[in-house]
């Protein structure tokens, strides 16, 4: 009797230790604890010292806070014309960039989809580029566009043609940085759309095919609406990387010529780093930070319609 | 696998069979849609070999003596094939201390991400308290935060330490990674718990259960994670752009987009500092190409 | 084990960025890629090790080249032909002083420049000498970013304040303090194509072209050159405003005009001189006499040709125009409102102000200033006035040709008004060379011109000073 009625507690103990212990207090924390320190240090807390710095005359070359400001940098923000250019120009490299890094490695993938051998090819030539680091595209870019000596010119040479200045003219630099960037970062776009693909499964062709439809109205009717969601993504990644756009524009035309392609990074870089004015960028930053946020949000509720609609 | 879209088709292949999941169209009976099909498929492949042409030019452009790059109309042909001008890349620039800078920081970062991430990632899983639901909704608002918005206040930080222009200014910022954390978690969700409960009925407490158990199921996360921070990390421009003041400090990417290498005409030099920049991405991608296509295609999905 | 991928949702705002990995997706585990990773970090290793020592202690320190103590670390902008002539500077020095190692280092110039020098003093890790043009001087001395020379130093590293051309000198001595050590002037000069001036009946009977004085006299002899069928004048603009800028502000500073008051806080830029001479600049441009429609490149290209007759620029193009074996020549930028005086800035030598001082190295410091100093021929052949007058005044000097023609300009050089937002490759320089540049090509009036320069000045002036 007595066996008994000790070791039914026993095992009781045991299970609620068990318990506890999954529950424990220190384990969580340890194992939580790396990732937070690094993300408060280095996230979280100069977002909150970025919305600080806002509202001080905050100096790169001199110690400190600086005066406090108030409302100064924002309202100064707000009617600074070059501020809202090289918001201007963020936004037009978006709108002009986003549809062709849409279509086009949708076009290719669908193509490439079909082929039976070989697409290793067609990985390397458009996904190779993806890997390069962008002072490397700048470096192959800015010889290509070479006055004279670079290849564009030379290719325009070829049919007796005059070459206009790609990124010397203040109305062409933009969209030659367009080209750059369809080039570079296209291959990211074409393998998500492959795999989307390819997951569409060959039952629902087969099954199309026998009730008479031709390649066209496969795509047309059945591929490119299986391929939703992923344009979507596409769409969205695509627009929120364009709005943050920095490299290759500072490093082929430095946000020349006269500033016609400066995008709203460069302009917090140059007014923190360059003007040395730091709070003054911080307020910038912030307001980008919304925009960017403001299009996530769009973003999420259209998926979330998506995903309930369907 | 679900497919969201109902389409007629769906409907009746589904009434019709389950079988093998595999993409591909058919249609040869229209003959002009063929001949429609072909032209397309050899428009895309001309353009693939358009896309390769810039990395053609490049390389063949580093070949050359200097004098031979500044000819009107510019021409492939190579007058005398020469490596001089990676040599001189290796005397005008520091680009062997740029190299081991980008392989330590990107390496760096790449373990400490994984280890930071997993573990968060198998706490938020795995454990259960208070106020989880708050943190991992604090770790997925992170994902919002761009760190180009950061730049600033992330180089007051360290201007106040005085780490700036050091490893510590590189690497600690490059490693919190909200979506690492997210995907780690994801992972461990998938994997059955029943694994663990065996560990603790033999005792094991959290560390060990999560380094004996979890980490080596966790094999193609990491190396998924790896992969990629790897590369992005190798490949970063702004922040150690700014944070690394002096030459030796500066990584591939932000030496070659700030030091002016060599005087006079250099284009050869550029074109051979290009290709020796690149090079190290260039061999992890092929060897391990599939990984890295693998881990962008899954991105999307679902 | 099959894997779940995350939903869509989550990967939205994860779109790949600097400081974050793109969305990683597991996969499975490859012994290859681990393979290769383990060859690229070797084979890194193995290309790095062939280029020096390393040093990681103090990548993690962050002094650069402070750890090594005889190492010398020294920045300047200087590239294509003035970098050439640098680095023979550079090797004479290290010839004479083997024991020191000298890091020298080039960056982009303009503000980029700038921008990493101020950040590198302000973090800690600066070099131990760096290059800095004189108009920037009110943009580093106020906050404390140089440090400051006495003139005994000086004296014991074979320094005096007599030995250099006193405008420069004078300049660069802010608030009782020395802060730079200069190397030349540089100023806004005109180069003369002489077999094209010979043809329209220019030169004088020793073949040299005799001063233009007054608009009237230069729009005479460009529309002689223009008969001959050739570019009159070329003045490069595109992608170049600080070129535009020099041209304005060289006629506008002959006129007597003045554009920045009170450091930089009060615009008084004059609007009818200002008009003034921007009409004259939009008549030449309007007419046909002067071709702006060219970047630094093609301004260049141009001269050298032989298409154009006059070339407006700093003086650095002569070793371009030598090597090409061009029959040219160079003089002071004509008087044509007035006075003589043109635009110029000067190459100085900088010590940057040091987390810890060390007297040690701001003496191997100077040393290394005093023995580029001495090299200043060979800095001369490259076009600047050089600021040594040890050099300046010595018949080796003289007898360079052309390049001693406009000698006497540095003792009446303009530089760019005070201010801490101007300078060379400055956002004054910038702002109103855009404005001054689109002019020079007919694209904006003199009044609009002039609005826009005002503009651009206003917007800066009431800017919370940094500094």
């Amino acid at each position: 009797m007595t066996a008994t009625a000790v070791s039914v507690p026993k095992a009781a103990s045991k299970e609620a230790k068990r318990a506890r212990r999954r529950r424990g207090g220190w384990g969580n924390a340890g194992l939580l604890a790396p990732f937070g320190v690094f993300y408060l240090l280095f996230l979280v807390g100069p977002l909150i010292y970025d919305i600080v710095m806002s509202f001080f005359n905050t100096s790169l070359v001199l110690p400190g806070l600086g005066s406090f400001a108030g409302l100064a940098n924002y309202r100064e923000l707000f009617s600074d014309s070059r501020f809202w250019q090289a918001m201007w120009h963020t936004i037009l490299f978006t709108l002009v960039s986003t549809p062709p890094l849409v279509i086009i490695p949708l076009f290719f993938a669908i193509v490439v989809n079909r082929i039976k051998h070989g697409q290793w090819f067609f990985r390397l030539a458009f996904f190779l580029p993806y890997i390069l680091p962008s002072a490397v595209i700048a470096l192959i870019w800015t010889w290509l566009y070479e006055p004279g000596y670079g290849l564009v010119d030379g290719f325009f040479h070829l049919f007796g043609l005059g070459a206009p200045g790609w990124v010397s003219s203040p109305n062409l630099a933009l969209y030659s940085i367009v080209i750059v960037t369809i080039w570079w970062t296209i291959g990211f776009n074409f393998v998500l759309y492959l795999a989307g693909l390819q997951d569409i499964p060959r039952e629902l062709y087969e099954a199309s095919a026998l009730d008479g439809a031709g390649r066209w109205k496969q795509t047309w009717r059945l591929t490119l609406p299986m391929l939703g969601r992923t344009t979507t993504l596409v769409t969205v990644l695509q627009i929120i990387a364009s709005l943050k756009i920095f490299d290759q524009v500072y490093l082929i035309t430095a946000g020349g010529p006269n500033y016609a392609t400066r995008t709203a990074i460069e302009y917090i870089y140059d007014t923190g780093f360059t003007s040395e004015r730091v709070g003054y960028a911080a307020a910038a930053s912030l307001v980008l930070f919304v925009v960017i946020l403001v299009v996530s949000f769009v973003w999420l509720a259209l998926v979330r319609k998506q995903e309930r609609g369907v | 696998m679900t497919v969201a879209i109902s389409t007629p088709w769906q409907r009746s292949a589904q009434a019709r069979s389950s079988g093998a999941v595999r993409s591909g169209p058919r249609g040869k009976k229209d003959w002009r849609a063929n001949l429609f099909g072909r032209a397309v498929t050899g428009v895309v492949i001309a353009l693939a070999l358009v896309w390769l042409i810039p990395v053609a030019w490049t390389l063949d452009t580093s070949f050359k003596p200097e004098n031979a790059t500044i000819v009107i109309p510019a021409t492939w042909a190579i007058p005398k094939l020469t490596f001089s001008a990676y040599g001189a890349v290796f005397s005008a620039t520091d680009l062997g201390r740029w190299y081991i800078n980008s392989a330590f920081v990107a390496i760096v970062v790449t373990v400490l991400t994984v280890i930071t991430a997993s573990m968060a990632g198998y706490a938020l899983s795995r454990r259960r308290f208070r106020g989880k639901a708050f943190f991992y909704a604090a770790i997925l608002a992170g994902i919002m935060i761009p760190p180009q918005a950061l730049i600033v206040p992330l180089f007051r930080e360290f201007q106040t330490a005085h780490l700036i222009n050091t490893y510590w200014a590189l690497v600690l910022p490059q490693v919190p990674a909200p979506i690492a954390v997210f995907i780690f978690k994801k992972f461990f969700d998938g994997i059955p718990i029943s694994l663990e409960q065996a560990a603790e009925v033999d005792g094991a407490g959290w560390w060990t259960a999560y380094r004996r158990i979890a980490l080596p199921l966790a094999r193609p996360a990491i190396a998924a994670v790896s992969i990629f921070t790897f590369v992005w990390t190798w490949n970063n421009f702004l922040w150690p752009f700014l944070a690394a003041t002096s030459q030796t400090m500066m990584t591939i990417p932000a030496g070659i987009g700030t030091v002016v290498s060599g005087v006079g005409i250099i284009n050869a030099l550029q074109m051979a500092s290009a290709v020796l920049g690149a090079l190290p991405l260039v061999f992890v991608f092929l060897l391990a190409q599939r990984q890295i296509v693998e881990g962008v295609a899954g991105t999307g999905l679902k | 084990m099959s894997i779940k991928k995350p939903s869509a949702r989550t990967i939205t705002a994860a779109t790949p960025g600097p400081l974050e990995p793109a969305p990683p997706m597991p996969g499975p585990l490859n012994r290859r890629a681990f393979l290769a990773g383990a060859a690229v970090l070797g084979a890194s290793l193995a290309t790095a090790g062939c280029a020096g020592t390393y040093d990681v202690a103090s990548g993690l320190t962050g002094s650069s080249g402070g750890a090594n103590a005889s190492t010398l670390v020294y920045w300047n902008l200087l590239s294509g032909g003035d970098g050439s002539h640098m680095e023979e500077m550079e090797a004479a020095y290290t010839k004479a002083h083997p024991g020191v190692n000298l890091e020298s280092t080039i960056l982009a110039w303009g503000n980029p420049y700038y921008t990493k020098l101020a950040m590198a003093i302000r973090s800690g890790s600066p070099p131990d000498v760096a290059i800095m043009h004189l108009s920037r001087i009110n943009e580093f001395g106020p906050p404390g970013l140089l440090t400051p020379l006495s003139l005994d130093l000086l004296a014991a590293h074979g320094m005096e304040p007599k030995d250099f051309t006193p405008l420069a000198f004078s300049k660069a001595h802010f608030n009782g303090h020395q802060l730079a050590i200069p190397l030349d002037t540089h100023p806004f000069v005109q180069y003369y194509n002489t077999k094209l001036c010979r043809k329209a009946g220019l030169l004088d009977s020793s073949g040299q072209l005799p001063p233009i004085t007054g608009t009237q006299a230069m729009l005479t002899v460009l529309r002689k050159l223009k008969k001959l069928g050739v570019t009159p004048a070329a003045c490069d603009q595109v992608n170049d405003p600080a070129t535009a800028w020099r041209l304005f502000y060289t006629l506008y500073s002959q006129a007597g005009g003045k554009v920045l008051a009170d450091n930089g806080k009060k615009v008084v830029l004059d609007e009818a001189l200002a008009t003034k001479v921007l009409g004259f600049i939009y008549q030449m441009a309007t007419e046909g006499l002067m071709n702006a429609n060219v970047d630094s490149n093609g301004g260049t290209a141009l001269f050298q040709a032989g298409s154009a007759a006059f070339y407006w620029e700093g003086e650095w193009e002569v070793d371009v125009y030598q090597a090409a074996n061009l029959p040219f020549s160079m003089q002071p930028f004509p008087a044509l409102f007035g006075s003589d005086v043109a635009q110029a800035d000067s190459h100085t030598f900088v010590v940057p102000r040091q987390s810890s001082a060390d007297p040690e190295r701001l003496s191997q410091a100077l040393t290394m200033i005093r023995a580029l100093l001495g090299q200043s021929l060979t800095w001369a052949e490259g076009g600047h006035i050089p600021a040594w007058l040890p050099v300046r005044d010595s018949a080796a000097y003289k007898k360079l040709k052309p390049q001693s023609n406009y000698e006497s300009v540095a003792d009446r050089a303009i530089y760019d008004p005070p201010a801490w937002y101007s300078g060379s490759g400055s956002d004054m320089e910038n702002y109103a060379g855009a404005a001054i540049g689109t002019l020079m090509t007919g694209g904006l009036n003199p009044q609009a011109a002039y609005q826009e320069m005002r503009q651009s000045f206003e917007t800066l002036s009431k800017e919370t000073v940094p500094v």
